[in-house]
């Protein structure tokens, strides 16, 4: 107590002091660091957080004036607004960085590599970068030392206080030191105790080594300290460097200076003049009192003019329009989707108004670059594509320095969106491609942004990450990607090490592992640092991950790189090695033992020697290697390592746990295991162990099932489901539902048949108990279903009990209990009918008929999924209540929107139309034509299907007439999707009542002069042909005319189109003499090799294709040689496409046609013969 | 699949005796031009498609396969069966925006 008494005194005479007119400079001046770092400066003043109070600082400095509320409805405002603006803190909840954990957001602290590449674009020499590593392992050691030695200190200094029970400066430091714990583990998240404990002389150093920007403030305070007056650092910080490196793009750095200027400050003669002088008195500040040294800010506070109540309006500057009024149009930009304030810091220049003339062709660029980066990353869609594509295209010309200064500082933006780093990705590595070995100075710099995502959760931003890597090493090459690496490898830092391990994977899966390997067996052998020897290790780990059994030709090579390290000195190595090892057995299963001969005995040793964590990855790496040995092996080994799985079974490790069972399983699978030696020493362990609620609960669950398994596998299904029969009536629910996906995953993959009489009972029966009890519906409904149908006849007893229970649930009160009883029809819905009892099938149809009512969109859906299958096994006649009654009652729930329902629906009403269209009038079947066409709109691939063959079918029901017609009408709208669709309809209609009931009508249609129309028409007769096939061939010379009408049509999709008709034409009639109006095709279809848009190209091209294939190349080939030699390469380039397309399929064809050479010293007669 | 997606990247390497799967979504599809018509010649995989975790996936979209991959007739006719392994490798660009912008409605709507 009288501590914390002494610390307050103190702190108010220190606030005292502070208080006193002295300029605030001094305060940084005198105040020794010493005591500083130690005074509760974590604590943010007022909850104001220093580093954004610097910000705001700047930007009011170069606001322009403005009037608004008092100062301090503004300070309280801004001071709630800290905490409670919903928007702002919405807006940061969005970003990267929000989602980060601590391990991942250590690449803030990364600077963007200047000790690479200076500011000036200088290359050091890869020795400098070498020794700094060395100085930065040498300066670790010490910090460890001397902690180590702190910490005895400390200890013996504590108990000296203890004795002496004075006041002093010690015990107040001691105290302090456990405050700065909280603060500085606030900023950087590791190792805290490192940090803190540290003797204050070093730490500038380590302070100095992370980022500003993630610091808090009293980080930044004593750090500014010690860089003004302190520690003058011998060698050339890298702090400096960075600030000078990303000076041009940083614009919101704070200013110090800045901070320590107070405009706010009200001075006595300035109230005097404000406030009447009688009737007030001037009070003696409180003691406790302390000014606000920094101004309440945030974003909302309005700007205070100067104390003399007008000033002159500064120059309107970027920044300050930047703060406030953010800009959604920009110069030559163009409207975006969104301005942050963020953004202003990166592209602040484009809002000056400089003339362009006074800019140097470099800045010029570079404004260019930044127009288009933000146009990629803040704008719409189509402005996007097109910025992107510019870019692309003149990467080259604008040069590596522009794109990539631009770039990647916003790669390491806080405030940047998952979307936005997508489109930055993106962007590099479009641009990777374009620059090929111009990005080599930039490779590091690269680097440092886009290795971490290789650690990101969503699997997009890894492949996205995997993909520019590569991309990165096949530009530069691989002796320049090793070098830049090199220093990395070793680095203290166990996250550098992390991803530039994986980074060399990428680089090994896209280079070739063979050409790296020696690179790892150097690394792995290093002497000179655990840190490398570990980082080599790992590399092989995260191959093996990356490529899967596409390691299997390296194998040998990858682990007698790391075989060494299994016995290393360092317990880390070790570890990581067992890791590897297994890694690589795992991608290589089930083969390969061969390559792992060397290992097995360190490993088994290893086995005794090791506990903890070690062990189990040596666990692990044995349960991986027993699957690839030879039956004997792998008995004997699983013999001898199930004594120490069985001891680790109880193990409170989680991992340990884990790895466990895994291999359990893995033991389980092999051939040499008998089911007697599981059942009487595996078994009863393991459901003591792992069948208990509480691991239910935990994340290994499904880990535990997939071992139950892999267990009933081996000992059969009565023995496991015995065991957990009981645990389906278990009141506490994630337990039973635990129990019933073993008994589906077991039941599904051995079936029912094992199972005694009692033993059946009881599981239907704890089923039937769960099915009721449970709320979740979609794995409880899939596992009864399995079971039942398992049992196939053997369950007719229990339907009687099963079916009550459904109708029973129909009628609940709770959308989803009907819900799951509709799914349990569906799913039985087959078994009832094979147990003979057709009866309750019938019920239960006439039940759900009646529900069709139904509001709740999904029970509606499984409602119709149970009526579908009931109809499917019963039979259309059979059905009660008759179709007749049952499809009008469809035709208004197809115009139901919700996916699922019309999914559903429509399969019921196709299955009518394709079984028994004659149950219903051809009336009814018209308008369920007309829904169709609505239906053709829905985004689901699946459902568009369905409603395009059951046009078929009732076009099949009802004659093709008056289904064409609305088709055909359909074409008009203006809904690209909706008039595919119908194309593609009219295709199916034309192919289930033959060709020539649709094409007279469909060629009438394309007399209408309308785009759409015969675009439509155009697209239609291309699937027609596709489906009809050889049909074809007594249409060709009809469609002829027409066909050639649209080849000539000034608009490209006629001609694109019609090329792909003329494709399946050709591909249909081949070898059924129609050549003459192939060739004629050709004709028209020639000129067009010269277009431009990818898909025009890509059609002609295909459809000159499908004509060779129907002629022969060598009539192909005739048009082909004229152009083959032009003199431009614009017209050679499209002719050699289509020489090397012929080349492909029909080499051996071309031979005899190649043309004869006029000259004599060419000419071969001998080898014309041979032809 | 490529067809609609140009820059989708295809493996192309020698195939083996496995046979390519599909998932649901793209159950009857021919590898080379999305046609689901007149599926004929059975798709075969190349090795490194066809173990691991790629073994049983859909060789377009990378789904759980359900069913077996076929090339249509016209691709069989075309011999686009006999350029190699289909199985796609990459993820295309107009699938990995989608998922972003997806991720990010769902975020603003959150």
């Amino acid at each position: 107590m009288s501590d914390d008494l002494a610390e307050i005194k103190r702190a108010q005479l220190q606030r005292k002091a502070l208080n006193s007119n002295e300029p605030v400079d001094s305060f940084y001046d005198e105040t020794p660091p010493r005591q500083l770092d130690k005074y509760d400066t974590s604590i943010a003043v007022n909850g104001i957080d220093f580093d954004d109070s610097m910000e705001t600082e700047l930007g009011k400095r170069t606001l322009v004036g403005q009037y608004s509320a008092p100062k301090e409805l503004v300070a309280e405002m801004a001071g709630t607004g800290d905490q409670d603006d919903g928007l702002v803190e919405r807006q940061h909840a969005k970003s990267v960085y929000s989602k980060e954990s601590d391990y991942q957001r250590r690449k803030y602290n990364r600077a963007l590599s200047p000790d690479r590449v200076g500011a000036d674009g200088e290359t050091r020499s890869y020795k400098q970068i070498m020794e700094e590593r060395e100085l930065e392992r040498e300066e670790q050691r010490i910090q460890q030392l001397i902690k180590k030695q702190n910490e005895e200190s400390t200890s013996s200094r504590e108990q000296y206080i203890k004795q002496e029970e004075t006041i002093s400066e010690e015990p107040k430091r001691a105290r302090k030191r456990r405050w700065d714990v909280e603060g500085t583990d606030e900023a950087s998240g590791t190792e805290p105790v490192v940090k803190s404990e540290v003797e204050p002389v070093a730490q500038p150093q380590i302070i100095k080594r992370r980022s500003r920007w993630d610091q808090t403030a009293p980080a930044i305070i004593s750090e500014l300290q010690n860089e003004v007056e302190v520690v003058k650092p011998a060698r050339r910080s890298r702090w400096d460097q960075s600030s000078k490196a990303t000076e041009s793009t940083e614009l919101s750095k704070p200013v110090f200076g800045a901070m320590i200027e107070n405009p706010n400050y009200l001075s006595d003669e300035m109230l005097n003049q404000i406030l009447p002088t009688e009737g007030y008195e001037i009070l003696q500040p409180p003691l406790d009192y302390v000014p606000i040294t920094q101004p309440a800010q945030k974003l909302i506070q309005a700007p205070v003019s100067s104390n003399d109540g007008f000033v002159m309006l500064e120059e309107t500057s970027a920044e300050s329009l930047g703060v406030k009024h953010l800009p959604t149009n920009i110069p030559g930009v163009g409207e975006l989707q969104f301005f942050r304030e963020e953004d202003m810091k990166y592209f602040g220049k484009l809002m000056e108004k400089t003339k362009e003339s006074e800019l140097t062709i470099a800045e010029l660029k570079a404004r260019k670059v930044m127009r288009l980066v933000l146009k990629v990353k803040n704008g719409a869609p189509p402005v996007r594509k097109g910025a992107l594509r510019q870019l692309t295209d003149n990467a080259r010309s604008f040069g590596p320095k522009a794109i990539f200064d631009q770039v990647l500082p916003l790669m390491l933006e806080k405030s940047l969106q998952e979307q936005e780093r997508h489109l930055l990705v993106k962007i590099i590595n479009r641009v990777l491609y374009r620059l090929d070995d111009l990005v080599r100075p930039y490779t590091h710099k690269i680097l440092v942004v886009i290795l971490p995502l290789l650690i990101e959760e969503d699997p997009y931003a890894r492949i996205e990450g995997r993909e520019a890597v590569s991309n990165l090493a096949k530009a530069v090459g691989l002796p320049h990607m090793i070098t830049v690496m090199r220093p990395d490898i070793d680095q203290t830092d166990e996250y550098v090490r992390n991803i530039t391990a994986r980074g060399f994977a990428v680089v090994a899966s896209a280079l070739g592992v063979p050409a790296l390997i020696p690179f790892i067996k150097a690394v792995c052998k290093s002497k000179k640092s655990w840190e490398a020897r570990h980082t080599g290790v790992k590399i092989v780990q995260q191959i093996a991950v990356l490529m899967g059994c596409a390691i299997l030709p390296h194998l040998k090579g990858l682990v007698d790189c790391i075989a060494a390290c299994l016995t290393d000195e360092q317990l880390k190595v070790r570890t990581i090695t067992a890791l590897s090892i297994s890694a690589l057995a795992e991608a290589s299963a089930p083969y390969g033992i061969e390559s792992f001969e060397n290992v097995l005995e360190p490993l088994w040793m290893g086995i005794r020697k090791h506990r903890g964590k070690g062990l189990a990855a040596f666990i692990k790496c044995i349960g991986f290697l027993i699957p690839l040995m030879d039956p004997e092996y792998a008995n004997y080994y699983t013999k001898e390592v199930m004594v120490i799985l069985l001891r680790e079974f109880n193990s409170p490790d989680e991992d340990m746990r884990k790895i466990v069972l895994k291999v359990v399983q893995q033991c389980a699978a092999t051939e040499g295991v008998t089911p007697k030696y599981l059942k009487e020493q595996v078994v009863p362990e393991f459901f003591k162990c792992f069948w208990i609620r509480r691991i239910a609960l935990g994340r290994f669950n499904s880990l535990v099932i997939d071992t139950t398994l892999e267990i009933s596998q081996k000992v059969g299904v009565s023995e496991v489901l015995e065991r957990i029969v009981l645990v389906l009536k278990d009141e506490a629910e994630p337990f039973r539902k635990m129990g019933v996906i073993t008994v589906e995953k077991v039941i599904s993959s051995l079936g029912a048949a094992d199972l005694s009489p009692d033993l059946e009972r009881r599981l239907v029966d704890g089923m039937l108990t769960s099915f009721q009890q449970s709320s979740d519906d979609n794995i409880m409904v899939n596992a009864f279903g399995t079971v039942i149908n398992a049992l196939g006849y053997r369950s007719k007893k229990y339907l009687t009990e099963i079916v009550s229970a459904i109708l029973f649930s129909l009628q609940n009160q709770s959308p989803l209990v009907r819900q799951k009883a509709a799914d349990l029809i569906a799913a039985i819905a087959i078994v009832i009918k094979n147990c003979d009892e057709d009866n309750f099938l019938l019920k239960l149809g006439s039940v759900l008929y009646e529900q069709l009512g139904e509001e709740y969109p999904e029970v509606l859906g499984s409602i119709l999924g149970a009526l579908k299958n009931i109809v499917a096994v019963v039979g259309l006649s059979q059905m009660r209540p008759p179709i007749g009654d049952l499809l009008p009652r469809l035709t208004p729930i197809l115009r139901n929107r919700h996916e699922k329902v019309q999914e559903n629906a429509i399969d019921l009403v196709g299955r009518i139309a394709d079984r028994g269209p004659e149950y219903v009038s051809p009336r009814e079947w018209m308008r369920i034509c007309f829904e169709l066409l609505d239906i053709l709109k829905a985004h689901k691939k699946g459902i568009r299907r369905a409603a395009n063959n059951t046009f078929g079918y009732i076009a099949k029901a009802i004659g093709p007439q008056d289904v064409l017609a609305t088709l055909l009408s359909n074409l008009r709208v203006q809904e690209r999707q909706s008039r595919v669709c119908t194309a593609v309809a009219i295709g199916i209609v034309a192919e289930t009542c033959s060709p020539f009931t649709v094409l007279p009508a469909l060629m009438n249609e394309y007399r209408v002069p309308e785009l759409n129309v015969q675009n439509g028409v155009l697209k239609a007769m291309s699937f027609l042909f596709e489906y009809i096939g050889d049909m074809a061939k007594d249409y060709v010379y009809a469609v002829t005319p027409l066909l050639e009408d649209a080849l000539i049509d000034r608009d490209h999709v006629h001609r694109q189109t019609a090329a792909s008709v003329i494709k399946h034409i050709a591909l249909g009639v081949t070898g059924h003499g129609c050549e003459d109006a192939m060739i004629h095709f050709l004709n028209l279809l020639l000129p067009n090799i010269f277009e431009t848009s990818p898909h025009v190209i890509d059609r002609i091209i295909e459809g000159i294709d499908g004509v060779r294939n129907c002629v022969g190349a060598s009539v192909v080939l005739n048009y082909i040689w004229t152009g083959l030699f032009h003199s431009a390469r614009k017209v050679r380039k499209p002719y050699w496409r289509l020489y090397n397309s012929a080349y492909i399929q029909s080499a051996d064809a071309m031979v005899p046609y190649y043309p004869e050479l006029e000259e004599d010293n060419y000419k071969r007669a001998e080898l014309d013969i041979w032809i | 699949m490529s067809r609609h997606h140009p820059d989708l990247i295809m493996c192309f390497k020698q195939p083996g005796s496995h046979i390519g799967r599909l998932c649901e979504k793209c159950d009857g599809k021919c590898p080379v031009c999305d046609s689901y018509v007149r599926p004929t010649t059975i798709v075969r995989v190349c090795d490194d498609c066809s173990f691991g975790n790629n073994a049983g996936k859909c060789i377009l979209c990378g789904g759980q396969g359900i069913s077996d991959a076929y090339y249509c007739a016209e691709c069989t006719s075309m011999e686009k069966d006999r350029d190699g392994c289909p199985k796609i490798l990459n993820v295309g660009s107009s699938r990995s925006d989608m998922w972003y912008e997806k991720k990010k409605n769902r975020q603003q709507n959150f």
